[in-house]
């Protein structure tokens, strides 16, 4: 009960930004904004921007410099309509208070700005690219956020469980820290619980020249294995020759993708394909 | 490594694929077993808006389901669920997610549908969100799952 209580008082506080006093927010604790900004240094900060802006500050400027404001994006982010139209929420007021900011300031913004910055383009914005369909410009909103995205994640500040799955992309190449031993484990069980509704069924893996390679999700052979039951039945039922393959990557999932962690997604392309041409298949089918 | 260029296999969305099953017959769908129930659904921005699939995801549904009615707006126009851009992943801001929901609370609610189908697994967990927090007393559903209910199973492979 206590523990309910402090959870509600929490909440009836508000953050309010000191660099934009327009944005006010609940307080949410999170372990990857909170803590991470702690070992943040303004030469740390200053340098990762610049890195990662570098010679794309071009691109930036010419989306600064050609927004007009006439607010259609605004109209098309359903963060900012549900939100009895708080400007705040708008897509060009999130590049505004981020990458804007970054360059007016050369760089020169502390932790809390970037913790700002995370809480924005990590829990406000889901890159549905609906922003930069209704610009009448067609400047790519998205891609700024993507590169907000970057900065935050070569600084560490993430929200924990974007982090996680970031961190279990880099070590295992799937989002769940699934290693091998456990795959080929559950795709055998999987195999024997369907066995009870089809006669004969195999989930076959690493079958060699398959028409189909299917790949689920991370997360379902850990905690949805019925899809890879369901799927099973339908390859069957289709009389598909499918295969799932034995080594990694078999996560369709790119967390690496949402935090713009360019090395990781660039492995997990290519642990795809590989699998794809050691099986000699037809047609990569993916979950995501 | 592969080159990028042309690869020598193609890649699709299990949705499409399913397309491919269905309107190559290779799938057959028993036509007492579709659903009576409205549904409508959830177009996914990355493969609606980004690889232009909604078509084909209508075909499946329309396939499937007796009464299927649209979102406004629908297709490419379509809302986000919240849970995309790795969103999904984040249940501790779940309260502050739904608040930034409203609209496709809104959008469900307009249709009146029973179920709401989800092709994707990030719409899914989104859309569970939405129906939970703002009480829409709806179920979501998964192409896999609506497609076993409905298939029709060939005899030899029946267990009898």
């Amino acid at each position: 009960m206590a523990v309910k209580n402090a959870v509600k008082s929490a909440v009836k506080e508000k953050v309010i930004s000191k660099d934009f006093k327009e944005y006010i927010r609940d307080v949410n604790p999170d372990v990857g904004l909170d803590e991470t900004i702690k070992r943040l240094t303004p030469e740390k900060i200053e340098k990762t921007i610049k890195a990662v802006i570098g010679g794309r500050s071009s691109r930036i400027k010419a989306v600064m410099n050609t927004c007009i404001h006439c607010g259609l994006c605004a109209e098309a982010c359903q963060w900012y309509l549900s939100n009895d139209k708080d400007p705040t929420y708008a897509p060009v007021a999130k590049m505004r208070m981020t990458i804007w900011e970054m360059i007016k300031r050369n760089g020169k913004v502390d932790a809390e700005f970037i913790k700002q910055c995370a809480r924005i383009v990590f829990t406000e914005c889901n890159i549905c690219h609906r922003c930069s369909m209704y610009c009448p410009y067609g400047l790519d909103i998205t891609f700024i956020i993507g590169m907000v995205r970057r900065i935050c994640f070569l600084l560490g500040v993430i929200p924990q469980r974007q982090l996680d799955q970031a961190q279990a992309h880099i070590v295992t190449l799937n989002q769940v820290w699934l290693s091998q031993n456990d795959w080929l484990d559950v795709l055998q069980w999987q195999e024997e619980e369907v066995g009870a509704d089809f006669k004969d069924l195999r989930v076959p893996i690493d079958r060699d020249g398959a028409e189909v390679m299917w790949l689920p999700l991370g997360a379902e052979p850990k905690t949805g294995t019925y899809h890879i039951e369901r799927t099973a039945k339908i390859m069957y039922a289709a009389g598909v020759n499918w295969t799932l393959p034995s080594k990694d990557v078999w996560d369709s999932s790119s967390m690496s993708m949402f935090v713009r962690d360019f090395v990781t997604m660039q492995r997990i392309v290519r642990g795809l394909y590989d699998n794809a041409a050691r099986l000699r298949i037809k047609k990569m089918v993916l979950t995501e | 490594m592969l080159g990028y260029r042309e690869l020598p296999f193609e890649v699709m969305q299990t949705g499409e694929f399913y397309y491919e099953l269905l309107t190559s017959g290779r799938l057959k769908i028993d036509k007492s077993k579709k659903i009576k129930e409205p549904v409508t659904m959830q177009d996914p921005c990355n493969i609606i808006r980004r690889a232009g699939a909604a078509e084909k995801f209508r075909y499946i549904v329309n396939a499937t389901c007796e009464d299927f009615r649209d979102m406004k707006p629908n297709r490419e126009h379509n809302f986000c669920c919240n849970a995309g851009g790795g969103l999904a992943a984040l249940s501790n801001w779940a309260a502050h997610k739904a608040k930034g929901n409203r609209v496709k609370a809104e959008q469900i609610q307009a249709t009146g549908a029973k179920i709401v189908i989800t092709p994707c697994h990030n719409c899914s967990t989104g859309i569970k969100d939405v129906i939970k927090i703002w009480n829409l007393g709806l179920k979501n559903m998964f192409f896999d799952q609506l497609l076993v209910n409905t298939m029709e199973i060939p005899e030899e492979l029946k267990i009898v």
